[in-house]
């Protein structure tokens, strides 16, 4: 009898507790959840935006490099001459 | 018995199937095996006291330990709202713990991913450049090679031949 008690008082004590670390188990389920969703909508969104950035980076240093090799051009034939007439002793 | 059988006794002493020399036949009997066995039967008695008293003291002990066992539980459920209270804390702390990880994970991705786009900016601000220097010392080369076949003369030619020996002769000196 008094055995009896004392397991069903046990019981509920254990049952309290069992119930209180599903309820901590499903809290923490879920905010690692809702994080990874955040963590992934971020970087995501992030990952498109630094994409766009790069394209336009790129463009920008095709444009560059299309208006130097332009300019170049011009400075290459002046140290072509200058080249030649260090070769053949002669003053440009 | 005989005694018994030939006296002259009383009409009730020897009343059929219950004649008193039956009785004391018995008593004789009780008598002597009580004599016979009282060592026995006192050792026996005395072991079914210790028996007793051992299983009073058992259940004793159980009562006591039962009554020990009703107590802690008690204690138990007292404090079981503390316990879910303590377990309770201790899940919110882990979720705040996990909500920071991931916080501070995303910020290292996020960096990490800045850190590749940079690198790509990088890489192709450096292709370009070491093209256009390329562009250029080609083109410059292009530009004097043809300059130097269209303006040399047959005196460059042997003063540069001139040249060139006595270029030699210095480095065998």
């Amino acid at each position: 009898m008094l055995g009896a008690e004392a397991e069903e008082k046990v019981r509920k004590y254990q049952s309290a507790l069992r119930d209180a670390r599903s309820d901590g188990y499903r809290l923490l389920e879920k905010e690692r959840a809702t994080g990874l969703n955040e963590k992934d909508q971020k970087v995501q969104q992030h990952r498109e935006e630094l994409s766009r950035k790069v394209a336009q980076n790129l463009e920008s240093i095709q444009r560059q490099q299309e208006k130097v090799r332009g300019e170049l051009e011009s400075q290459a034939d002046s140290m072509g001459v200058l080249i030649s007439s260090q070769i053949l002793r002669r003053r440009t | 018995m005989f005694i018994l059988a030939f006296a002259e006794l009383p009409s009730w002493v020897n009343y059929p199937g219950l004649e008193a020399w039956k009785f004391f036949n018995l008593f004789v009997f009780i008598a002597l095996m009580t004599y016979i066995l009282r060592r026995k039967i006192s050792e026996a008695l005395a072991a079914r006291r210790d028996a007793i008293k051992q299983e009073l003291v058992d259940a004793q002990q159980r009562r006591e330990r039962a009554l020990a066992q009703v107590a802690d539980a008690d204690a138990m459920l007292d404090r079981v709202d503390a316990d879910v209270q303590s377990i309770h804390k201790h899940a919110q702390q882990e979720a705040q713990s996990e909500r920071e990880r991931l916080v501070t994970a995303t910020k290292r991705e996020l960096e990490k991913l800045d850190l590749q786009a940079r690198r790509e900016t990088e890489t192709a601000d450096k292709v370009a450049r070491k093209q256009l220097r390329q562009f250029f010392a080609n083109k410059s080369i292009e530009v004097a090679r043809n300059t130097v076949r269209t303006q040399m003369k047959p005196e460059d030619d042997v003063s540069l031949i001139r040249e060139s020996i006595g270029e030699l002769r210095r480095t065998r000196v």
